[in-house]
């Protein structure tokens, strides 16, 4: 095989390709395999060769027909042993042998057909069904079959697994739910459909037995839809007299069973002059359809974010007399002892009582750097021990523990958001109480004549149909957010849009918002040959460091050499002390000169060598958002668990005027003013800022990390479309405000001309399809011409 | 207008027949995911194009 080469535009300057990924590579900084094939890292490289090996070529073939883009490959630690846990296991399995994962790093089609493929090339597996847009997969595997193999074997891939706690996932449920939901509209569209036939009977004109017979047709469709399809709607209305809170099912019902029963009457008497079921069940076809559609694209937001569950620990190590047991977390007691391990998260809030840790708390703090924690200092639940181990005592239980809490204060604030969709139901209650009252006031006119008082009362009712509040609010707000979802934004609920119009002051987060979140080695100073960047790319493999992340990812392409390190210490917060070939290498932290940067000084057999400087660096687009914002008159700030000196730094370089620095998460919520402010962050760190704030975005690049305390999760594109989402706000609102123009004026005209007695029920039966048209074409108006790029 | 009464029972009967068609597709979870079965259509004739089509690329 060749070196693939590609060549841009001009088709003058040949570019490298990723074999793998297809991402460019600058020449010079390519990885090569014994094939001569080219990588842009080590990772794309051992996906390839696992690939090849295992005849699954056919990734390639299904990536390039679907057109699918790949991302570079991330390494994939942490600790997996726990699957082989007996206690664990039962907790996880769904049945017998079968349990299900939430996978990380499933990108496209080819993702799909290599994870399906793990039977043939896992012995001991079954079979493996994914499902692409939840992000999970249902493994089954045999009696000799292992869980461990079968996450190893994905983890060479590229792939995380985590295991799903049958009960944490909700999504179960929700699909019964919704598919009880389609039944209903299916039997409401069958027969409206055929009752709508059967009347066409009687509007031409058919005559005697016939229009009898197709007249109780109608009647008996219509029973189906009235007990099986509405009924939702009529428990909703019942739920509203008992709770008096409002909703917009009591005006429905009230309306819909007026309608019936007037019809059945009519029926009974055998004069055709109210028969209205077609209508009726036509009506309810379309309540039930925009509902199910609002509800659908709601679905995805929890799906989308449901990844949140998974940051927390699957297990802790529990000593035990002299023994080590490994426990759900959720099982731990205060005082209970529990031993971490490097690359493992913090099963519990405690107190460090012996052992020599480096923990990165960006979980919390936001601080990349990981900090060393010493004897009797408090370490958090979530955090992640980057380096070291230590013995740790369980301080509170884990649903006190701090990130449970935040947890949940997030989950009880988004109970609470919903002002736009009460205001909207308090308008249809007052909407109905007027109609209900002039249809009795009409009533009441014609006591003498209670034939046409039945009859104009009844065209008011079916005229006056709250068709805009009913479905065209629902149906707009779910256009505008399958808009927001095809360019990867998510919504909680359609409500967000509406406080987007309230938003003045917008905060980012620093690190993994405004920054790409991953350091840079940005300054080298002294002499590094190529032997030695080798020695130090041998050194730093070893450690998952942010700083030797960066010195890996940044030298491995020039100095890829294999070398022997003999031996490896790593001092937390301090540096590192190896031994690599002969030559004794030490890498000491430097205090921070300037606050954005972190230097390494690098020496040999106590030879300084030089001094290397790293820094997070600007997201390309933070510099364009910020200048589209502050140009519509926002004020912009940054708010940021880094140093002062660092988000100074950066908001200078920014141009953004206020910041504030070291703020812990408690500092964030009380710096957002909840009738004003909107959050802009990773998610991860700012959980109790988000859900305080008007609106809470979460812009990290991989949902996995993102809470369900955002109203807002972008997916994958960053800050980049934060101005756009005003602009689908304003969008929507104007599109409601015509749909209200249209709403009133056909009503007022429409119920004096039926009150008037011009409008008789018949034509009030035509005229309510005419209404529902013409809501949907201003619902898909509203959109028209919306660019996003 | 004889013909009217079989017509009517016909058209009753399929559309019910569908109804039923759908309800049976719904409880065999054929709504459930409504994406993934589409790009297993592609991996098959990947699969048979690349290997000797021996066997099902998916295991349904």
């Amino acid at each position: 095989m060749s070196t693939e080469v590609v060549s841009i535009r001009e088709g003058l300057n040949p570019t490298l390709v990723c074999k793998h990924c297809k991402s460019p590579i600058t020449k010079g900084q390519e990885f090569f395999d014994t094939k001569d094939n080219i990588f842009c890292c080590s990772g794309c490289r051992s996906v390839f060769s696992v690939l090849s090996h295992c005849n699954l070529d056919g990734f390639y073939a299904i990536r390039d027909s679907t057109g699918s883009k790949l991302q570079a490959v991330q390494e994939i630690s942490g600790p997996i042993a726990y699957l082989e846990n007996p206690d664990l296991i039962r907790k996880y399995e769904t049945a017998p042998g079968q349990m299900r994962f939430f996978i990380e790093g499933l990108q496209c089609a080819a993702c799909v057909w290599v994870l399906e493929k793990m039977p043939d090339l896992v012995p001991g597996i079954h079979s493996v069904r994914v499902d692409a847009l939840r992000k999970t997969m249902e493994l089954q595997k045999n009696d000799d079959g292992s869980y461990v193999k079968a996450v190893e074997f994905a983890r060479n891939l590229g792939y995380s697994l985590t295991p799903i706690l049958p009960g944490d996932d909700l999504s179960e449920a929700r699909r019964d739910l919704r598919l009880l939901e389609l039944k209903r509209l299916a039997v409401a569209a069958v027969a409206a459909g055929n009752i709508m036939l059967f009347s066409f009977a009687d509007y031409f004109g058919a005559e005697g037995g016939f229009l009898e017979l197709f007249r109780w047709m109608g009647f008996a469709l219509s029973i189906p839809v009235y007990f099986f399809s509405a009924i939702t709607l009529f428990k909703g209305a019942w739920a509203t007299l008992k709770t008096r809170v409002p909703s917009l099912d009591l005006p429905l019902a009230v309306a819909l069973l007026a309608g019936w029963i007037l019809s059945v009457h009519s029926l009974l008497r055998g004069n055709g002059e109210n028969i209205y079921f077609d209508s009726l069940t036509f009506l309810i076809f379309l309540i039930l359809a925009s509902r199910y559609f609002v509800s659908r694209i709601q679905d995805q937001f929890t799906e989308f974010s449901k990844g949140s569950i998974f940051i927390l620990p699957r297990f802790a190590r529990k000593q035990w007399s002299q023994k080590e047991e490994l426990v759900d977390p959720k099982d731990l007691r205060v005082g209970d002892i529990v031993r971490v391990l490097e690359g493992e998260t913090i099963p519990c809030d405690g107190v460090v009582e012996s052992g020599n840790v480096s923990v990165d708390e960006s979980l919390l703090s936001g601080e990349s750097v990981p900090r060393m924690m010493p004897k009797s200092s408090v370490i958090y639940l979530g955090t992640k021990a980057v380096g070291g181990e230590a013995i740790v005592r369980v301080s509170v239980t884990h649903e006190r523990s701090r990130v449970a809490s935040l947890l949940r204060a997030s989950l009880e604030s988004a109970t609470l958001k919903g002002d736009t969709a009460r205001s909207l139901e308090r308008w249809s209650q007052t909407f109905t109480w007027i109609v209900l009252s002039l249809s009795l006031m009409v009533l009441a006119w014609f006591h003498a004549d209670p034939e046409i008082g039945f009859q104009r009362a009844f065209s008011l009712l079916v005229v006056a149909c709250p068709c805009a509040l009913a479905f065209g609010f629902p149906l707009l707000s779910s256009l505008s957010l399958s808009k927001a979802l095809e360019n990867g934004i998510v919504f909680r609920s359609s409500d967000v849009l509406m406080r987007l119009l309230r938003v003045k002051r917008i905060w980012f987060d620093k690190t993994g918002t405004l920054t790409d979140g991953e350091l840079q080695l940005s300054r080298v100073e002294g002499k590094f040959d190529q032997r030695t960047k080798a020695d130090l790319v041998a050194i730093e493999s070893l450690s998952r460091h942010p700083v030797a992340k960066s010195i890996v990812k940044e030298w491995s392409r020039v100095a890829f050499q294999v070398r022997k390190v003999e031996s490896f210490y790593f001092h937390p917060a301090k540096g590192v002390e190896a031994r690599v070939e002969g030559q004794d290498y030490k890498l000491i932290s430097l205090p921070a000169d300037e606050g954005l940067n972190i230097r390494i000084k690098v020496l040999r057999n106590d030879e300084t060598l030089g001094i290397l400087e790293f820094e997070d660096h600007i997201r390309e687009e933070s510099h364009s958002v910020v200048q589209e914002l502050s140009r519509q008159n926002f004020d912009l700030g940054v708010l940021s668990g880094d140093q002062n000196q660092a988000v100074a730094v950066l908001a200078k370089n920014l141009g953004v005027s206020s910041f504030i620095g070291r703020a812990s998460p408690e500092k964030k919520m009380e710096c957002i003013d909840e009738q004003t402010d909107m959050m802009v962050g990773d998610g991860v760190n700012d959980v109790g800022a988000m859900s305080k704030a008007l609106v809470g975005i979460t812009v990290s690049g991989t949902m996995e990390k993102a809470l369900a305390a955002s109203d807002v999760l972008v997916l994958g594109s960053g800050v980049k479309w934060i101005p756009r989402l005003f602009t689908l706000a304003q969008r929507t609102q104007r599109g409601i405000r015509s749909m209200q123009i249209f709403s009133i004026s056909y009503n007022l005209l429409t119920a004096t001309l039926a009150m008037l007695g011009v409008i008789t029920p018949f034509m009030a039966a035509l005229l309510m399809p005419f209404a529902s048209i013409s809501v949907l074409v201003l619902s898909v108006r509203a959109f028209r011409g919306l660019r996003w790029t | 207008m004889d013909l009217i009464v079989p017509m009517i029972i016909i058209s009753l009967l399929l559309s019910f027949g569908f109804l039923g068609a759908f309800f049976w597709a719904a409880r065999r979870k054929q709504f459930d995911d409504l994406v993934t079965p589409s790009w297993r259509a592609v991996f098959d004739d990947e699969f048979k194009s690349n290997k000797e089509g021996e066997q099902n690329a998916t295991q349904l």
